[in-house]
């Protein structure tokens, strides 16, 4: 039941992951490592930007095993998904058959093998035969629609594949799935049972400075302070779209770049357009609302 | 011995979920209590993550989640087994423990923001209201309403999804291709194609319940009743002071238990209306979550509004740009017409092409009211909508060119009644009509024409709305 994994406890997964630079909350160790352990995927949910990827890459990462993405978009299907039929190959070998003069159950047998055939990501997922699984990431479910989610329950439960000219396909190790959706709509209960659910919450401003110290080691501490406290109290402002912890790090980025050593209005004001995206929040924040929140923040 | 005492107990901590909606199923039970091998149980936060992962469907959740694992470890040890229904009568040891009623409503008096979402039993707040508006519909309502579901088509139009399905004229299907043509040796011989499918819009459907729609509401429901169980993408919000989200609370076979599951948990049932409030409430809370795929918004309302017209505009704005089309549909006040609109809207939908159908009795009727105290923007809003909004393309079913363009009429197609009017009572826009009448009056079908580039049969069917899947109904239709 229990995998044969390098990790074996919350503690291990905490620390593992804080080492390759991403800080996490006990809680989502606990998810990662209930993932790992009972051979689930892991469904995790969020705002946009706030890490949810970032988990499956530091996990194939930690596991040191192949990340094999799958982005999603509306109307994805087997073709895209799972796998495709090398059809220009296919036709010149027909006529290399031909003119060899093969029967046709011949050539049926030779044009649908294994060699025409072009594996996407579900199928490589799935017929990795190394001795570590690959971690498989299907990003942003919600984008995809409801036929394909229909095909993801059966992968998703038994993990094998039918390719009607080949048989079945069996995972010797199932693979560790990581599922992102940003929630622009709902997914449906029956592929959510397959899965652990977790929630990817903003994180505290002492969190999002570790975030900012780890992922951008060369930031002063003064600043990443101040940006941290920044963004938090921004994030308690009623915006469109609150800004994630990527935009807190790009946020991070751009202040380095100018030269900033610490917070100050100018370069606040002109960079602000990296922190939120919408036109009405940026008209919300220029000018007093920013000078405002930059004295909180200095003063924290 | 103790191992089986913990599994027994922490089953009936699956029973307490189950009662308050979650799904604790066997399929989710049996690996939460392998989870709670592998966990050390005495930290509570483990216990609470592992509670969440396994039974957690939505954020909105979370913290009931939370409660009822708290309820339940602190629960007194003496537990009414007969109650539990168990059958055992023995005692058990540690936290197990139902809940009994009382506790659970302590469990829904939830004060999370996205409360009324969950579907759990609560004594309401409300009740007398509940029986002034709302003691159940007469055989005639019912009989209204089942007649709604039925003529429903959703009105939201359909968009094209880049699945691909066979036939259509998109491209070449070559996975058939090359099974058809091993047939002839390896020669091309039969062309197998592929196309695109359509798939109905979502539907957003944002209606006033404010004091001066009192006499409306109920219709507004039984219409919100029937669309949502016409199809599964429509989304249902009430406002009058405060936007509630309904979806969840319409989804059912009976339509009086649905209203009234309604009725209990909206809680500013003839308020004062503030639209632009709610539609802003709309744009931040639900906007991302529900207007994903291209839906169509509409919003029902008599325009009288309490609130700030800057508010008001602002949020109409944005409100329309994120959604794929915008429409009101406005009740003039006092002249009690927003029924008949409802049933026009139901029995031109049920025949034409919905969605054209839909906006264009809506807009004609707008522009017939009486003076609205609404701000022109509204109105301007929708119309804008119809021409611009639909990739550049005009959607009138007589119509189909970009506006602006010479062969733009911007004409609509509306139904035609027993009296040779249209339902909205327009004299029907001639040439169009006629058109679409000869048309399918004939039957067998047109051929060619700049509009039908395939030189396919048009069957009468596809003028009826029902669009041939695989073919651009408007291009099919343009005159």
């Amino acid at each position: 039941m229990v995998q044969d994994l390098p990790l074996f406890t919350i503690e291990e997964v905490e620390r593992e992951l804080q080492s390759h630079r991403y800080v996490a909350g006990r809680s989502l160790a606990t998810a990662v490592f209930l993932a790992l352990t009972l051979q689930k995927p892991l469904l995790l949910e969020g705002e946009a930007g706030v890490g949810k990827t970032e988990v499956a890459k530091v996990l194939a990462d930690i596991l040191d095993t192949r990340l094999i993405r799958l982005q999603c978009y509306e109307g994805i299907d087997v073709n895209n998904a799972v796998y495709e039929w090398a059809y220009a190959r296919q036709m010149l070998h027909i006529r290399l058959l031909e003119s060899a003069g093969a029967d046709r159950a011949a050539m049926e047998r030779e044009i649908f093998s294994p060699q025409f055939l072009v594996k996407r990501p579900l199928l490589q997922a799935i017929e990795s035969d190394g001795a570590r699984p690959p971690v498989l990431l299907i990003d942003e479910i919600d984008r995809s629609d409801d036929e394909f989610e229909a095909f993801l329950l059966e992968l998703l439960s038994d993990f094998q594949i039918s390719i009607p000219e080949i048989g079945t396909i069996k995972a010797t190790v199932p693979p560790v799935v990581i599922i992102t959706s940003n929630r622009t709509r709902e997914i449906h209960d029956a592929l959510k049972r397959r899965c652990l659910y977790f929630w990817i919450d903003y994180p505290s401003v002492d969190t999002e400075y570790a975030i900012v110290k780890a992922r951008v080691p060369e930031v002063p501490d003064k600043l990443a302070r101040q940006v941290s406290n920044f963004i938090g109290n921004t994030r308690r402002l009623d915006l469109y779209k609150l800004p994630g912890i990527a935009e807190t790090l790009d946020w991070t980025r751009c202040l380095l770049a100018l030269g900033e050593r610490e917070l100050e209005d100018g370069a606040v004001q002109a960079t602000l357009g990296s922190i939120v995206k919408y036109q009405e929040d940026l008209e919300r924040l220029r000018g007093e609302p920013a000078r405002e929140l930059l004295a909180r923040a200095v003063n924290a | 011995m103790r191992g089986r005492t913990l599994t027994r107990n922490w089953l009936h901590f699956g029973r307490l979920l189950r009662g308050l909606g979650f799904d604790a199923g066997p399929a989710r039970m049996l690996p939460f209590l392998r989870t709670l091998t592998a966990i050390d149980m005495s930290k509570s936060d483990d216990l609470q993550t592992a509670v969440r992962v396994h039974f957690g469907r939505r954020r909105d959740e979370l913290a009931l989640l939370d409660r009822a694992l708290y309820a339940f470890l602190n629960s007194p040890g003496d537990v009414d087994a007969a109650r539990a229904g168990s059958g055992t009568t023995a005692r058990e040891e540690g936290p197990g423990a139902i809940l009994g009623s009382r506790q659970l409503s302590v469990l829904d008096d939830s004060d999370a923001p996205d409360a009324q979402d969950l579907e759990v039993a609560s004594y309401s707040r409300v009740e007398a209201l509940r029986r002034r508006d709302f003691d159940g519909m007469t055989e005639e309502e019912m009989a209204e309403v089942r007649r709604l579901i039925r003529m429903m088509r959703v009105p939201a139009g359909v968009a094209r999804s880049r699945r691909q399905r066979r036939g259509g004229d998109d491209r070449i299907d070559m996975r058939r291709l090359l099974r058809a043509s091993l047939r002839y040796g390896g020669e091309p011989l039969v062309f197998p194609w592929r196309g695109p499918t359509v798939r109905p819009r979502p539907l957003v459907l944002l209606c006033d319940i404010s004091g001066s729609m009192e006499r409306y509401t109920r219709v507004l429901l039984n219409f919100a009743y029937a669309i949502q169980n016409a199809s599964a993408r429509v989304e249902a919000f009430v406002f009058a002071t405060r936007l509630s989200r309904i979806t969840r609370l319409l989804r059912s076979h009976d339509p009086d238990a649905a209203l009234n599951r309604v009725m209990r948990t909206v809680e500013d049932w003839s308020g004062g209306t503030r639209i632009g409030e709610a539609i802003e409430t709309f744009n931040r809370r639900y906007a991302r979550r529900v207007l994903g795929h291209g839906a169509t918004v509409v919003i029902i309302s008599d325009g009288w509004d309490r609130g700030e017209p800057d508010q008001l505009k602002t949020a109409v704005l944005r409100l329309q740009r994120a959604c794929h089309r915008l429409m009101a549909i406005r009740e003039p006040a006092g002249r009690g017409a927003l029924p008949q609109v409802l049933t026009t809207v139901a029995r031109a939908t049920g025949s034409l092409s919905a969605s054209h159908a839909f906006t264009s009795v809506m807009t004609s009727r707008m522009n017939r009211v009486c003076p609205s105290p609404l701000p022109d923007i509204q109105v301007r809003a929708s119309i804008h909508s119809i021409h611009a909004r639909c990739h550049d393309r005009c959607e009138s079913v007589a119509c189909g060119q970009r506006p602006g363009r010479p062969g733009h009429r911007g004409q609509y197609l509306g139904q035609r009644s027993a009296a040779g009017r249209l339902a909205d009572g327009h004299q029907p826009v001639g040439k169009n009509i006629r058109v679409g009448q000869r048309r399918v009056s004939r039957g067998r079908g047109v051929r060619a024409g700049s509009g039908n580039p395939q030189g396919r049969a048009i069957s009468p069917i596809s003028l009826r709305g029902q669009r041939r899947p695989g073919l651009d109904g408007r291009s099919q239709l343009r005159g």
